[in-house]
């Protein structure tokens, strides 16, 4: 079998070979951090307080003179953090006058110690204090540097023990309480990642997330007896009989661990089973006034975990929580170890894929961000971008394209049947509105708006990996990923990693494509500007005599009006149906492609099958030859004109209702 | 309430004139702006192919394109120029009151078509009251002439009746709603929140409607002057007589919502990718519309003929 034939097979062999326990034992060491916690939910003052015990393995060749902990809760202390600064200090909540003081929220370390419990060596830590590793603001207190009066050599192993209150914020940025739901991310002192000898720990920007290492988790949370937990890995739960309930989740390799609470919740559990895939526990945790959404979000669920652990690879884990969250607490959309968040309006019409589209996007999540576990402060489109396109891939093979749907009457959705988003180019405009601000491999919180970010973070990445699919083809875009998800799991994976794996897979330099657009912030647009045909002047001489028939010389321009070069065909079309195909590699500005023959041009086309994808107006990639252009308008704009029309006289007899 | 409907329906037939002028006016003025619109869409095409993935529908991504790169009244095309949403659109607008969130050029045809209508519902109305059973196109016009400063006035004042609607009731309303909103637990009620602000507001939009209805039609009848006078009267017969003028109301608006469902139910059986099928839609739009325009006329007859009977 050639390579071409064998490659499709790669996932099912690595699958029929891997059971999640194979996945998750296969890369020792990778347990760096584990984090052992015992803590209490106090509902009535809605914060976290409690003990951790975080055991920090240095697997670097570096000694560890301190440690550098994320305080990321502090981000919502006051108005004076890095994180409302770069919002432009916009209000956190909506809320008339002040903010009550119960909207605001912190983590505070009571106590911190080394060694052992019971063995505490106080004196190894000479200090503690705040540091801005990333800007200016001494107000941030997101980032501590704990000063060690020994330093953790290479391969040396220490315990860090912690006491601390959270105190949980009014629902802001995924995190927070709202009535009596608790949604616990980013809530306990976390450490940084050691690497290359120094602490790789930014501060909590509004346009980051998260970075940590691999480890064990092992949380005893205790809280109201009446409260439904749910949380990062399995579970056991025990009834302390004083009106609380201690819960204690474990689970391994994973690098973070998020939990909720609430009253309302309803829960569905399922178990996934597809063959040759490990088996999950699947369990939903739904606000009721969504009950009639549960086999919505579970079917979401099922063809993710379905179609990407055949593209790229089992989910490892034995579990997965899915959270329906509540309305007003601003933690939809968001991933966690094992667990999600969802989340959909008043109204989900299936044509609006919502909430299947938040579903997919955060369970893909599990594979780029949980498993292989990039840092999306420095480089957020690796998992965001990666992720955005798997997810499109998921939908596009598990549902019928998106409709436009638009809200009237403060909300109530309509669907227009007729209008099909393509799953492809979902994010088309969002990339020609603003992926020319700045390149997608820069750090996140460098971009220069939240608006950046979200363009070069999830729609250019997703439209470049749906180009780059077109021009290698999906057997190498699913040999590349899942050699990615393989070689990477439980790791830190890089840009220059991802492209290394693409370039090895693929078996040529690549640089073309990430270049332009990793690198670069130029948009692609190609258009022919110019098709033309001209006859030949008769009579000219052939080696029987004069030549009686006709000939014509016909002449394309094709140009390059973005920065970006990528290489690209161009078909000709001819009256007599024959057509002409021809490469450019885009390098120059322009490219001339001319043509002797007995018939006329019809048409031209630069890039005909689409595989640029990229390339932000499809509307100039192909010009009819100048006989050849229609005269009058296109039974298009005549169509799309008198519905407008209809639209504008509807709207003068609505006004006369005014008179 | 019966009998002024049929009646409304006979003096209809004898001004069936009425309804062409009307639509002659609408499309007349819909097309200064149409006009550019087609140019606008069909340079939007450029000189390529692409046009032919636009025929069957909307195709998202030249959509998005031309939305980016459309200004004035070019920038209002959307989906919803389809079905049913032409309706929900105006009616959300209105009721928001953001019109003057238009563009400009639209809201200039817009000022055109509400001066046309003042002379054409003064010479409609006035010829009803002068002569009952039709009269030639010139006297129709002359008796428009006559009307048509007290019609404007009359406009004029309903503008700024429903302008101080929207100062007076319904930002408020839609402050003290969002408030509520905010407490709401969850999206759902929020919704509800939102949504009955549409429901408190219609009403009272509809209301403003039937009173200058009843006020245009007492400036006919009675050959009043004073615009103010005349809304007050109008007001007075409202409250006087408000069982069988609701109940003639909803048999009038049950007729345009039948109308409206067979429009609706029509325009999306059509193909309308073909040429053919494209010119059937269109005549069907117009046949609509021109129904339309005569359902307003019976409103107007009808009512007429009921304030006549309980005047």
């Amino acid at each position: 079998m050639s390579t071409r034939q064998i490659a499709p097979l790669l996932p099912i062999v690595a699958m029929l070979l891997w059971s999640g326990d194979a996945l998750l034992g296969q890369f020792e060491p990778s347990g760096v951090a584990d984090y052992r916690m015992d803590v209490r939910l106090d509902s009535a003052s809605k914060t976290i307080r409690g003990k951790q015990t975080i055991t920090w393995r240095n697997r670097t060749a570096h000694p560890a003179h301190n440690l550098y902990l994320h305080l990321y809760l502090n981000a919502f202390r006051d108005r004076h953090s890095s994180f409302v600064r770069e919002t432009g200090y916009r209000p956190l909540w909506q809320v008339d006058g002040e903010i009550p003081q119960d909207y605001w929220g912190y983590v505070e370390i009571e106590r911190m110690t080394l060694g052992e419990e019971g063995t505490e060596r106080t004196e190894a830590i000479v200090g503690r204090e705040f540091v801005q590793p990333d800007d200016s603001n001494s107000a941030d207190r997101t980032v501590m540097r704990v000063d060690l009066s020994r330093p953790v050599p290479p391969g040396g192993e220490l315990e860090l023990l912690v006491e601390f209150t959270s105190k949980l914020p009014r629902g802001v940025a995924r995190t927070g309480w709202v009535e009596d739901y608790y949604f616990a991310a980013q809530w306990y002192p976390k450490l940084g990642v050691f690497r290359d000898g120094k602490w790789n720990c930014h501060q909590y920007h509004s346009n980051t997330e998260y970075f940590a290492d691999f480890g064990r988790y092992d949380v005893r949370l205790t809280v109201p007896a009446d409260l439904t937990v749910g949380g990062t890995g399995s579970f056991e739960r025990l009834d302390n009989g004083d009106g609380t309930a201690t819960y204690r989740f474990q689970q391994d390799r994973v690098h973070d661990f998020a939990w909720v609470a609430g009253s309302r919740f309803l829960v569905r559990e399922e178990t996934f089973h597809h063959p040759g895939l490990p088996s999950v526990a699947l369990r939903l945790l739904l606000q009721p006034e969504n009950r009639h959404l549960d086999n919505r979000y579970l079917e979401a669920v099922k063809h993710t975990l379905r179609l990407m652990g055949e593209w790229f690879g089992p989910y490892p884990y034995p579990t997965l929580t899915i959270v329906d969250p509540a309305f007003g607490s601003d933690t939809g959309g968001m991933e966690y170890p094992t667990f999600i968040t969802g989340g959909v309006g008043a109204f989900a019409p299936p044509a609006s894929l919502n909430p299947e589209s938040v579903t997919a996007h955060e369970v893909g999540h599990q594979w780029w961000y949980a498993v292989v576990g990039s840092n999306e402060f420095e480089e957020a489109w690796l998992d965001e971008g990666i992720n955005s396109w798997a997810e499109s891939r998921v939908l596009r093979e598990s549902y019928p394209p998106r409709r436009y749907t638009r809200d009237f009457f403060g909300g109530f959705p309509v669907v227009f049947p007729s209008v099909e988003i393509p799953f492809e180019t979902f994010s088309l405009a969002d990339v020609r509105r603003g992926g020319s601000l700045e390149e997608m491999a820069r750090p996140s919180w460098k971009l220069f708006s939240s608006r950046a970010y979200q363009v070069n973070s999830y729609a250019k990445p997703e439209l470049a990996f749906w180009t780059l699919e077109r021009l290698l083809g999906w057997e190498t875009m699913q040999e590349i990923f899942s050699l990615y998800y393989q070689r990477f799991a439980f790791r830190h994976a890089t840009t220059e990693d991802f492209i290394a794996v693409a370039e090895e897979v693929a078996r040529r330099d690549l640089s073309w494509f990430f270049e332009p657009v990793f690198y670069g912030s130029e948009p692609v647009d190609y258009a022919v500007i110019s098709a033309k045909s001209v006859e030949i002047p008769e009579g000219s001489e052939s080696e029987d005599g004069f030549d009686e028939t006709r000939k014509f010389l016909s002449q394309v321009i094709v140009e390059r009006l973005g920065g970006a070069a990528l290489p690209v065909e161009v078909l000709l079309v001819f009256e007599d149906g024959e057509e002409i195909r021809r490469a450019w590699n885009g390098a120059d500005g322009q490219r001339r492609f001319q043509f002797e023959g007995e018939h006329r041009l019809r048409y031209a086309v630069v890039d005909p099958e689409r595989k640029i994808l990229l390339d932000v107006d499809p509307t100039n990639n192909s010009l009819r030859e100048e006989t050849q252009q229609e005269s009058g308008p296109s039974r298009a704009a005549l169509k799309w004109s008198s519905k407008w029309l209809f639209w504008l006289q509807n709207l003068l007899e609505t006004m006369t209702l005014l008179g | 309430m019966i009998k002024s409907a049929k009646r409304g329906l006979g003096l209809l037939a004898c001004y069936k004139k009425a309804v062409v002028f009307a639509y002659a006016a609408n499309l007349g003025v819909a097309l200064l702006l149409a006009v550019p619109m087609l140019r606008s869409i069909d340079e939007s095409f450029g000189d390529g192919l692409y046009d032919r993935q636009v025929v069957e529908s909307i195709d998202h991504d030249w959509l998005e394109l031309f939305r980016e790169r459309a200004s004035g009244a070019a920038s209002t095309f959307s989906p919803a120029v389809l079905g049913l949403g032409p309706f929900l659109e105006h009616w959300e607008t209105l009721l928001e009151g953001d019109l003057p969130a238009l563009p400009a050029e639209i809201l200039l045809v817009a000022t055109l078509y509400l001066v046309l209508n003042a002379f054409l519902n003064g010479a409609f109305l006035g010829s009803l009251s002068f002569d009952p059973q039709g009269t030639v196109i010139r006297e129709y016009f002359r008796t428009g002439g006559e009307f048509f400063g007290r019609f404007l006035r009359m406009a004029l004042l309903a503008a700024s009746l429903y302008i101080l609607l929207q100062i007076v009731v319904a930002i408020p309303l839609g402050f003290l709603l969002e408030n509520i909103e905010k407490t709401a637990e969850t999206a759902r009620s929020g919704f509800y929140w939102r949504f009955s602000f549409f429901l408190l507001s219609f009403p009272l939009v509809l209301l403003l409607g039937v009173l200058v209805d009843y006020a245009k039609i007492i400036l006919a009848a009675e050959d009043r002057t004073s615009v103010l006078l005349a809304l007050f009267t109008s007001c007075a017969f409202f409250l006087r007589n408000l069982p069988a003028l609701g109940g003639l109301y909803l048999i009038l608006s049950g007729a345009a919502l039948l109308w409206l469902l067979l429009y609706a139910a029509l325009e999306n059986l059509l193909p309308q990718g073909s040429g053919f099928g494209i010119a059937a839609a269109f005549a069907v739009q117009q046949a609509y519309l021109a129904g339309r325009l005569a359902i307003r006329h019976w409103f107007y007859s009808a009512q007429f003929s009921f304030y006549l009977q309980r005047r």
